[in-house]
């Protein structure tokens, strides 16, 4: 046995100090970008580019989590861990606009790998096993869920969230399940954000003349040709438009169409296939979407 | 050598002999059209004559040649026989298949990779097995009995390398993407690999919890081997830098972590018979808690060498070991020399920080020794060195960035697992230290991606080389001059540790 001399203690004290400093520097680094995040007030809403599907994070002015549907693989978990903190194991809620595989699965996992308190859908199902796998994940996960329609409203930390679809009609013809998609209005302050999920056309028009003016549109689809009508676009007028859409899709979105459609209305485009991640920040007085760049 | 030397050694001895079946392997495998039915026969008649025969020059040469012609023995009965119908007969149409899941499934961002043996296609049963790609959902696990229709295709080359040769070797005839109709029933299977793998998923499912992603699954493949579940930029970035031998469960890494480890272990207040046990018992452990498949038990056999060389100190003796190890290996899977990429870089690696690490160690006197960075350091590079033969000749290319994205990363990569282990340990007993100790295994990791996204995303990080399998083998012939010339100095380097 060596003999711990005190010279030798307070050497190795010296080590362990230097470790913990190099650990503390590794953790500063590794989470710059959401140390330097943390002084941004507001509302922010993340559109994650995830490919071929919709993934929208919205944290409102103080911390509460919302996911926005979960894209069409697992590669939410990694967006969803460079804007939440490493032990944050918790999301208050998550909004089901409908249940297309693109949208939920990679729910299943946030599901499974956090918890989450309250579930918004409309009840929609359907046959495939996607669905199946998701019904399970929602049963074993135990949140409170909510049934949402038309003309409810919620406020979530000062941002009032304006239920725009579906009616109870719609979800009981249920002819095609991206008409029953949940479209949210979300106004916060002066910064108002439409969230439509797949809604099509004929939705689109009935939507269009409740909402009004718009800043932020979430471009119907993925910038598919069955949604975003002149029309809707004349009535909501959106300053920005923000396609969530995979690099290099088989279905060829967006389509050139709905690009042009935005340009007439004077909407400056974002694409996730483009541009990465797009990230919203409001004071409830400004807003400012630009691309932001996540590391993984 | 003379021969003489071998005939009077038997140590010696057992090393040609070893050395000769291995041999025989690689000879059928370089020229699978040399078959005869004779092998058998003529094997067993060299065993007789080495069994009656006194003349002790003469017995050596008769076993030579016996263990020579075992091993292409042993080749030959490792393929298909040509009367049986196989998956690969069934190709090119959409047919009903079942089968049932006989290995591990590896969860990749967007699917599901699936192995099925077992196979029944439009209710014949038919011979090896099928990988299959499906969706994420229904989840599978092993064990499940599948049914579903598919298209069934070929495995192919694709840009030189023998993708079909590798599942080959896997006995994996067949693949199916994106198969239609998929039901999923519960299989009765309920063995002893079942339980290793529910262990395996509930570890790493733990990893998941305490490292949030990518890092839950970086770290579960550093720990256990695999990349499937890292995003596909992610993984296209580890193969640009050069980087993805290090999450292959080809045992690069379970090497290069029970160097360090024991350098740490041995160095530590157990002692060195103490250190050596408690590696050991840990190197057993691991073997199950990664799922005991055949590539991890190869990680661990080799792992197991670097062990024993220190508790045997002699190099010359570690010859013989390595070279029982091979042929044992050999012996189980012939087809794993020339067809798996993956076992042959686990091989090259290990008996490289076999003979070389300890001399090379000593030349980078200027890298200072504390945390164990030198050994981290040296092991890394010798590594590096030993593979890059085999990385050209497979890929093609060499990834520039390759060297440097090395020895930059890879320090951190044991330390890394070591501080993924302390996790998994403390959160077994309390859950929040864990915790703890795993934001700081997060923030390493988070250094690591960083760092191969960036090398990763450079213009130059790879170039493809025209002539690749005459560039690598020329730096083969290149290390082996240079080893050879050396071979002394290496041979009798004796490892004093402390």
């Amino acid at each position: 046995m060596r003999r711990v001399t005190p010279h030798k203690r307070s050497h190795k004290f010296f080590i362990l100090l230097r470790l913990f400093i190099a650990v503390i520097i590794l953790f500063v680094i590794a989470y710059s970008a959401l140390f330097a995040r943390m002084e941004t007030q507001g509302l922010k809403v993340w559109f994650f580019d995830v490919g071929q599907g919709d993934a929208i994070f919205i944290e409102t002015p103080n911390g509460q989590q919302i996911l926005v549907d979960g894209g069409p693989n697992n590669s939410i978990l990694q967006k969803l861990s460079s804007v939440m903190w490493p032990w944050d194991h918790t999301i208050d809620a998550i909004v089901v606009t409908h249940p297309d595989a693109d949208h939920i699965t990679g729910l299943v996992s946030v599901l499974e790998r956090y918890q989450v308190k309250t579930v918004y859908e409309t009840g929609v199902r359907g046959g495939t096993t996607m669905i199946q796998a998701f019904d399970r994940a929602i049963v074993e996960e135990q949140s409170q869920n909510n049934f949402v329609r038309e003309g409810q409203s919620y406020n979530w930390d000062g941002v009032q969230v304006f239920v725009r679809w579906p009616t109870e009609e719609a979800v009981k013809i249920q002819k095609d399940r991206n008409n029953t998609s949940i479209v949210l209005e979300l106004v916060y302050g002066d910064t108002s954000i439409l969230l439509t999920g797949d809604a099509e056309e004929t939705i689109e028009e009935e939507v269009g003349f409740s909402v009004g003016d718009i800043d932020v549109l979430k471009v119907g689809h993925h910038g598919s040709k069955t949604s975003t009508s002149v029309q809707f676009l004349k009535a909501i007028s959106p300053e920005v438009a923000v396609i969530p859409v995979g690099a290099d899709n088989s279905y060829g979105h967006p389509h050139p169409i709905i690009l042009e459609r935005l340009k007439q209305v004077g909407a400056s485009i974002l694409r996730t296939d483009l541009d990465g991640d797009i990230l919203l920040v409001s004071d409830s007085e400004n807003y400012h979407v630009s691309p932001a760049f996540l590391p993984f | 050598m003379r021969f003489s030397q071998i005939v009077g050694s038997p140590s010696k001895s057992l090393a040609v002999v070893l050395t000769a079946f291995c041999f025989g392997i690689l000879v059928v495998s370089l020229f699978p059209t040399f078959q005869s039915f004779f092998t058998f026969p003529t094997f067993l008649l060299f065993l007789l004559i080495f069994l009656f025969i006194r003349d002790k020059k003469s017995r050596l040469i008769f076993i030579l040649l016996a263990s020579f012609l075992f091993g292409i023995f042993r080749y030959q009965q490792s393929e298909v026989p040509s009367y049986l119908t196989t998956i690969a007969d069934r190709t090119g149409v959409s047919v009903r298949v079942q089968g049932s899941v006989s290995s591990e499934v590896e969860r990749r961002i967007d699917s599901q990779q699936i192995i099925l043996s077992k196979l029944i296609v439009a209710d014949e049963s038919v011979f090896g097995k099928l990988l299959v790609r499906a969706p994420l959902f229904p989840r599978v696990s092993y064990g499940d009995v599948l049914t579903f229709s598919c298209q069934l295709e070929k495995p192919e080359q694709f840009n030189g390398f023998s993708y079909d040769r590798l599942l080959a070797s896997r006995g994996i005839l067949a693949t199916c993407s994106f198969p239609q109709f998929v039901f999923v029933s519960l299989g009765d299977s309920n063995g002893f690999l079942k339980t290793v793998l529910s262990f395996k998923e509930s570890v790493t499912g733990r990893l998941r919890y305490l490292f949030n992603e990518p890092h839950g699954s970086f770290v579960s493949g550093l720990l256990f081997g695999g990349s499937a579940s890292l995003s596909n930029d992610l993984r296209d970035d580890f193969s640009r830098t050069g980087l993805a031998h290090i999450l292959a469960a080809s045992g690069v890494n379970v090497s290069l972590f029970s160097i360090v480890l024991l350098r740490w272990l041995l160095l530590s207040p157990l002692g060195r018979r103490k250190g050596l046990i408690v590696a050991g018992v840990l190197l057993f452990i691991y073997i199950f808690a990664a799922g005991a498949t055949p590539a991890v038990v190869r990680a661990g056999i080799m792992a197991g060498l670097l062990i024993l060389q220190l508790a045997i100190g002699r190099q010359a003796r570690m010859v013989n070991v390595l070279l029982l190890a091979l042929a044992v290996m050999l012996l189980f899977n012939p087809r794993l020399l020339l067809d798996d990429i993956g076992f042959q870089l686990s091989f090259v690696a290990t008996s490289a920080l076999l003979f070389f690490h300890p001399v090379v160690e000593k030349w980078l006197v200027f890298i200072p020794s504390a945390f164990g960075l030198r050994t981290v350091v040296s092991s890394s590079l010798v590594a590096i060195c030993f593979t890059l033969p085999i990385l050209i000749w497979n890929f093609g290319q060499i990834s520039l960035i390759s060297p440097l994205a090395n020895a930059i990363t890879l320090p951190f990569v044991p330390f890394l697992m070591a501080v993924a282990l302390i996790a998994l340990a403390t959160s077994v007993l309390f859950l929040p230290l864990g915790q703890i100790v795993a934001v700081v295994g997060v923030s390493l990791s988070y250094v690591v991606l960083r760092l191969v996204t960036i090398f990763g995303s450079l213009e130059f990080a790879t170039v493809s080389i025209s002539y690749s399998r005459f560039v690598a083998t020329t730096i083969a012939v290149l290390l082996f001059i240079i080893v050879f010339c050396k071979r002394h100095s290496f041979l009798h380097e004796t490892r004093h540790t402390t």
